[in-house]
Parts: C-alpha cells; structure tokens; sequence
C-alpha cells in the first residue's frame, strides 16, 4: 500500500486530495439516519449500471427482437434471471429512495443557502431517473408495457403546443412501433446516463466540498461530527451490503415477469396503468372533470403536475425564509400534503383501476 | 370556277364513300342495334349482353333466337322464314339451351373442356322431373344461370359462383310464397349460413367447403338419400365416414331408417362438434336419443367421454402449467414440442369417436394421457430450478451477514482506537 | 503474536473482514461470471437449426424434426429437391409427414393433402404449410425462419 502511495504521490498532489477529502464531515443528530438515503439511491445507480451492462451484452433492441432477447436472457442465460430481476426491482428500490431521499431533504430545509445547487442538481436526477423509468420499461417490449407506453406518451400529447412535437420526438412517429423502442432503447442507455452522471458529478463535488447539512432547527447545536471516511463510509457499505441482500431476496421470492410479447394491433388488456411511481398522476388525471372553466381537464392536470415540478425545482429561491435561518412553517404543511396526496392517489390508482 | 367544281365533286365523293366504309367496318348485329335503343324489357337484354360468356365467344342473339341480323328491317330480321324463333316457351326452356349443350361436337369448337351432359342429368333431377309434369315454376336453366349476362362458373359474379350458390338456391327455396304448396323446408339457407359449410363458403371463400350443389348435385339435384348420406359425406370426410360405415350404427341406422351422419350433425345446420353431445351423463346428449342406462351402447359413450373428457383436462393442465413457468422464466421448449403429440391425440381420438369403439378410443387416449402426464412431471421438474435459487439465496445472505458484521466491528474497533 | 502464542485481536478482526469481504467478492463474482459465459444455444429465439447430413436424406424422403418449441418437415423429393416447413397442419393443427407412396405431404387426422411446394390440394386444410429457408452449407443442411 505504502508503495503505491509514493508512487502516486510522486507524480499527483495525493496527499492534498486525501486531506481535502478527509475534511468532510457528517453532523450527528436524532435525524441521522435520513442521511443514509443519499448513499442507498447511489448505491442502487451503481447496481442499475453494472446489471445494466451486462444486460446489454443479450440484449437485441428491435420490435422483433426485443422480447425474444429478454425470454432468452432469463430462460437460457445463466443467473440471467437474476440480473434482469436485480435490474428491475432495483430501479423501483431506487425509484423510492430518490423520493425519501428528496423529502426528507425537503422536511430539514438542507436545499437554504448555499446549498440551492445541490438541491437543483439533485431535482434534475430525480426527473432523469423517472425518464430512466419510463424508458426502460418499454424494453422488454411486453404487452403491459406496450400499453403503458402509449398511454403515457398520448398524455403528453395533449400538451396545447409543444405536445405534439413532443409526443413526435418521443414516439419516433405518430403511434408507438419499433421505431419507439429505438429511440427508448438511446434514451435508457446512452442519452440518460450521460445526462444523470454530469449532474451526479456536480451533485457529489457540491456535497464534498460544502459538507453534509444539518437541518435547519439543530444549526447551532450540532455538538458532535462524524468524519464521512472512513467511519461514516463504512456504515455506508454496510447498509449498502444489506440493500443488496433485500435486492436478491424480491429476486429470489418475486422475479419479474416477462408477460406476452407487445401486439399492437390486440386490443389494450383491462387496467392499463403506468408504473407505480406515476400512478398517483395518473389517477389524478382520472378523477379530474372533462372540462375545467374553459380548459380541458386532462390539460389543467397535466398542467398543474408540471408547474408544481417547476416550483419544486426551484424551491430554494420561494424559501427565501430558509436560506436567512428563519422558521418556515410552510414546509412541513406542504411536504405532509404531498405524501399524503401521493400515498392516497396511489392506492386509489390500485385499488380503484 | 374550276375550283369551286373541283370542292363539289370532293364533298359528292365523301359523302357517298364515308358511309360505305364505315358500314363495312361495323360488326354487323342489328338485333343489338335495335333493342339497345328500346327501354322497355326487349331492351334489356342488349343492355345485359355486354358481359355475357357466348357474346364473348362470338355466340350472339341469332344463335339461340335465329333471325337474320345482318337486315336493319325488323321485318325480315324477324321472319319465321329466316327461322326466328322469339322467346322460347318457359317450359322448353331446357331444350332450347340443350340445342347445343347437349351436342358435344358443335361445344367442341368451343370449350372442348365443358361437359355436355347438363340435360340428360336434369331430367333425372326432381326440378327436370316436375317440369315434364308442366310446373313452370320448377327450376330451369335460366332460373340459376341467368339469361343473356350468363357468366362463367368461375367468375365471382355469376350466379352459380361457388360462394353464390347459396344465394341462387335461396332465390326461390328460401321464398315461401313461392314455395308454397310442395311441402318441403324453406329454412336451409338461414340454417346453412350458421353452419361451418356455410361460414367457410360465404364468409371465407374457402371453394373447399360445400355449397348446395356438392351435396345436392346441381343438374341432377336431388337430396341424397337415407341410406347413401354417409357415402356424400365421405367424399370430403373420408376418415370419419370410413370409420363410421364399418361400425355397428351403420347397419342399425339403416334399419331404423335414421339419416347416418345428419343423425348427429344435422344437415345444413352444421356445428363445430361438441363434447356434450356424447357426453351421456347430460341430459342433452344425442346419444339419449336412442340408448338408456345400462345398455351397451349408453356404456361404450360414456367410456369413450370419460377417456377423451380426462385426456383433455390433463392437456390443459399441462399446457396452462408450461405457460405459468414459462412467463416465470423456465426453459420449457422441449416440453411444449413433446405436447404437440398429446394435442394431435385429441384431435385423432375425436374422429376415432366415429367407429363407436370404445377400446380403440381408449387405447389411444391412455397413451396420450401417460405422455401428458410424462410432461407435466418434466414442468415441475423444470420449475425445482427455481428451488436452487433460494439455496443460492440463503448462502448469500449468509456471507452477507458475515460480511456486514465484520464491518460493523471494524467499524468499531476503528472507533474505539480514535477515541482512545 | 501475543506472548501467551494466540493471533491478537486487532489481527483476527483484520483476518475475519478480509474473509468475509473475499467471501462476498466470490459471491457476487461468481454468477457475474458465469453470466458472461455464452450459453450453448447462441442465439435467441432458434433461428438456425441443422438437421443432418446431405447424404442422410435418399431422394423422395422426409424427416421431422424439432424447431424451437414447433415440429418441422424437411423434404427431398425424387429430383434432388430440399423443401422444409413448419410440420403444423393447417386444419386443426396436427403434425403433417411425408408419404413416400404419395409423393406428397400428407396429415393423418382428417386426410389433408399438400404438395410439395406446402400448397393445399386436398381434404380440409384451409392454407397452405408455412414454409422455411433451407440452407445447404457444405454436406449441412440448415433450416430457419424465411425471411419475406
């Protein structure tokens, strides 16, 4: 080990870079274990890349193809099976992370000056990882997913303007076909990865070089730090090893289903519905009247979910009480509505579809 | 002046030579010229002629009318003496056609290949016979062929094209009004439409399937008798028939005087064939008909159902597990080739059903049952693959809590000497 | 060492995370690895299938076999010609064979008669046979899909 080191140190300033790296800190609070989530959806990414990679090596994109490839992959392929289950529950495990992670980030107010950045860059991760979702679902080429696909597409589609383009430039064309996994098939494995790991870089450097915040009501009485390497690192890995463990038993006890090949000329199946985490809008826009005052309702739904992601982007310049220390009550109401929202529209879309 | 003379004598020429010349170029029909000029019905029939088969070969109106239509004066064009006939009393009709139908060496300079026995099968035919007896109303040539837009046999639109046979018998035997009075059925085409005959002729085009005349014979129709329906059937239906005419119905239907296959599969309303037919615990079965508990017959049906009933049940649920395992995620290929053999069982054992042997059927189904059964032992077999999963699950959850309790000390102990 | 001879602690901690992190290494190596070798049917969904020898198949012959999950037909006729199709009887979907004293493809289940191009000539079948590629690499014939 010592060898190595002055190796490098001969030629790179090593030892800067450790010192610098050994300065951050995690605060100690009754809130800690909220910091975890930040490392589980990492951790997860990681777990999406490597399965992903060596899911590409069976892989066949194309209409005629596609499905083959993936009954193929999980029948004939050795542990194939498990790569592919591994692949998908640990987009939803991260799927879900992302969500805890962002509210709980939302609760501690850690988005106050100067840490807006960070809480942008993590926003932008969270609407790539919902198109990571999106997209990657379609590619097995499925039945369910066929569906799903033309009723998420044909929602943006109803967007006054830009909807049509929109729903052109996704789609490939006027009606998801072949030419729509193509373009899916680009998204999910080249355009959304490089996208995600710029601001990942730039999310990760931000965390680094600021440190770990502490939540708005304890600044002042944090009274002990951890160093983040190696102690909290190594608790990182840990929880990260149990993850894994929970990743193999959902692959074990519940594998993912391949279900029948796509047919776009067969009628939809009955309760269509697109994956979980955009459930709750979906139902939403079910519930909601065909026509609003003068605008569709469909329009108004889709509307509304979109200015609040704006604003939910941009949060950090509405809190300005946040950033100058002072109490916002506002938060907590609004993050308890939308869980609540959330969790409700969602069972509704279950229980209700 | 020269000049002037020179215009005079050039319009005089034209207007003599223009009309001879273009009298010689014209075909000369004035049968056609005439009547096409005429609405009422005289004039109907140029109007139809133009696609008309013997128009087409050369054969026109004077052929089958005489007359001479090289005169424009109907006088002449007309006259008996240029061997005018008019329209053909309908009763004569069929000898008016069979003028040369019926002449196979004059049809030979036409279509060597059509046969010429048209008229002598129609007399056999229950429509030749009442015509003799002078019901005009009876069916004669012109009522199917058509007259004057007569049409190939094989051309979609005419009126004897196989997909339009139905329509052209039903034209007169659907019509109750017109059929009053002979005391047969006017329901066989209503029943034939719902039949499989009748969806794979008019919905599917399928020329394979019967239409009325294949049944029937077309000149020479005539229902088939009791005795000979097996045979008709036969022609497309050889395995079945074969079977049945070497069975014990065969000479009992016979003696009962009851129609062979009609007996169960009715005559034009027929239907994809059921279970429940012989299946002779319910009370709908056809086979009550005849047999009651306890004799041989109603013991041989329901040893022949309970074979094909569990051979059945048994590829089914094979077949339904192979999929389950399939969508799980089990290579099942080799199984699903080996059912292929269970599935031509059963459609074997059903045309088997025909011979009214119950050890045949029986046979064969206990072979197919044993090899079902052989492949869903081999599916479940397949699925134990999964069990090796959650083996391979405990070991690394195992090694995983090994691994995070060795963190956790590490941890620990690195905690402990910071703190010292 | 201590002195009283037994591994100190801090070693045997040291020892048991190194073992368990190699341990948890193999673990997670082990089915990547195996994963990556191919599996021995290359590709997906069997798009070629060798059915034996040249010198197997006498003229006016045919053999059925097994493609994919379907049963297949590959015929020689009496002029040296290979044709081959899915052995699936259009009818009712029974398995077709060749009938060396008809010439002709034949099913059992109903007497359905094909010719040697896959065309319905006789009996029940209302279409023709699917036809397959037939592909002779050297003294081997292949069978896959046709491609329109």
């Amino acid at each position: 080990m010592n060898t190595i080191m002055n190796w490098l140190r001969e030629r790179v300033q090593i030892d800067e870079l450790l010192h610098f790296m050994q300065k951050k800190e995690v605060p100690v609070h009754k809130a800690f274990l909220w910091y975890y989530f930040g490392g589980i959806t990492l951790f997860l990414f990681v777990v999406q890349v490597v399965t992903g990679m060596l899911l590409l090596l069976y892989y066949k994109p194309g209409a005629d193809t596609a499905f083959e490839s993936v009954q193929f992959l999980i029948t004939k392929v050795k542990f194939g099976w498990l790569i592919r289950s591994l692949h998908s529950w640990s987009a939803n495990l991260m799927v879900f992370s992302a969500f805890v992670h962002l509210f709980s980030n939302f609760f501690e107010k850690t988005y106050r000056n100067p840490r807006e950045m960070t809480w942008i860059s993590g926003m932008v991760m969270f609407l790539l990882a919902l198109g990571f979702g999106f997209s990657g679902y379609l590619l097995p080429w499925n039945e369910l997913a066929f569906f799903a696909t033309k009723v998420g597409t044909d929602i943006a589609g109803v967007i006054p303007v830009v909807g049509k383009p929109a729903l052109l430039f996704l789609r490939g064309g006027e009606e998801v076909t072949g030419a729509t996994l193509n373009r899916f098939f680009g998204f999910h494995v080249s355009i959304l990865p490089l996208i995600f790991l710029l601001f990942l870089g730039i999310h990760l450097i931000l965390i680094q070089v600021q440190g770990m915040s502490a939540p708005l009501h304890l600044e002042g009485k944090i009274t002990r730090r951890m160093r983040f390497f190696p102690n909290f690192a190594l608790r990182d890995v840990a929880i990260w090893l149990v993850v894994l463990n929970i990743l193999v038993l959902l692959s074990v006890f519940l594998p993912w289903e391949l279900g029948v090949k796509a047919d776009p000329y067969a009628p939809a199946p009955a309760g269509i519905r697109p994956e979980w985490y955009f459930v709750f809008m979906f139902q939403t826009l079910k519930f909601l009247p065909a026509q609003i005052l003068f605008l569709e309702g469909e329009l108004v739904g889709i509307g509304g979910f979109t200015l609040a992601g704006v604003i939910l982007v941009l949060w950090p310049f509405f809190d300005r009480k946040s950033s100058k220390g002072e109490k916002q009550k506002l938060v907590p109401v609004i993050g308890t509505i939308a869980i609540v929202f959330i969790l409700v529209m969602t069972i509704l879309g279950y229980t209700i579809g | 002046m020269t000049i002037n003379l020179f215009y005079i004598i050039l319009i005089i020429i034209t207007c003599i030579a223009v009309p001879i010349y273009a009298q010689s170029e014209k075909p000369v029909n004035s049968c056609l010229a005439c009547h096409a000029e005429l609405d009422d019905a005289l004039g109907k029939p140029a109007k139809l002629i133009k696609d008309d088969v013997h128009q087409e070969m050369g054969v026109s109106c004077a052929n089958c009318h005489g007359g001479d239509p090289a005169s424009d004066d109907p006088e002449i064009a007309m006259s008996p003496q240029n061997g005018f006939l008019g329209a053909p009393d309908p009763l004569k009709i069929p000898q008016f056609c069979g003028r040369c139908h019926n002449d196979p060496s004059y049809m030979r300079n036409y279509n060597p290949a059509l046969p010429t026995d048209q008229l002598d099968k129609y007399w056999t035919s229950h429509h030749g016979q009442l015509n003799k007896k002078g019901d005009i109303k009876a069916a004669e040539c012109v009522s199917c062929h058509s007259v004057h837009d007569i049409k190939r046999a094989n051309d979609p639109r005419s009126t004897v094209y196989f997909a339009n046979v139905p329509a052209t018998c039903s034209h007169c035997h659907a019509d109750s009004a017109y059929m009053a009075g002979y005391h047969i059925p006017i329901n066989q085409h209503t029943e034939f439409a719902e039949s499989v005959h009748g969806i794979a002729v008019l919905q599917k085009k399928d020329s394979g399937a019967p239409a009325c005349n294949d049944c029937h014979g077309n000149h020479a129709a005539m229902p088939p008798g009791v005795a000979s329906i097996g045979r008709v059937c036969f022609q497309c239906h050889p395995a079945e028939a074969e079977l049945f005419l070497a069975s014990v119905h065969k000479d009992a239907y016979e003696n009962l005087g009851v129609a062979e296959c009609v007996f169960c599969h009715n005559n034009h309303k027929i239907l994809p064939p059921q279970d429940e037919w012989f299946d002779i615990k319910n009370a709908g079965a056809i086979c009550l008909k005849c047999h009651s508990e306890g004799d041989g017959g109603y013991n041989g049906a329901l040893a022949m159902h309970n074979a094909v009933d569990s051979l059945q049940r048994k590829y089914d649920e094979a077949h339904s597990f192979l999929q389950t395992a399939e969508e799980r995620g089990v290579e099942v290929s080799e199984e699903e080739f080996q059912l292929i053999e269970v599935r031509n069982s059963l459609v074997n054992i059903r045309k088997l059903l025909h011979s009214f042997n119950p050890d045949t059927v029986k046979t064969v189904s206990a072979a197919a049952f044993a090899q079902a059964d052989s492949v869903h032992k081999a599916g479940i077999a397949a699925l134990d693959e999964v069990k090796n999963r959650r083996t391979g699950l405990f070991i690394f959850t195992i090694i995983t809590i090994i691994a995070v309790t060795a963190l956790v000390l590490k941890i620990r102990a690195k905690e402990e000497t910071s703190n010292k | 060492m201590n002195p009283n001879g037994s591994i100190s602690r801090k070693k045997f901690l040291d020892y048991f995370f190194g073992g368990a992190i190699l341990a948890l290494a193999v673990s997670i190596l082990y089915p990547v690895i195996r994963y990556l070798v191919p599996p021995k049917v290359i590709e997906a969904a069997v798009s070629d299938v060798m059915v034996g020898k040249v010198d197997e198949f006498p003229p006016n012959s045919g053999k059925l076999f097994r493609f994919g999950s379907k049963p297949g037909l590959v015929v020689r006729s009496a002029d040296n010609q290979f044709t081959a199709f899915l052995a699936t009887c259009t009818h009712l979907d029974c398995t077709v064979q060749y009938r060396e004293d008809l010439k002709l493809i034949w099913c059992a289940c109903h007497n359905g008669k094909y010719d040697l191009t896959g065309k319905n000539i006789s009996g029940p079948p209302p279409r023709p046979l699917t036809p397959l590629a037939v592909h002779i690499k050297g003294d081997e014939i292949h069978i896959s899909e046709l491609k329109a």
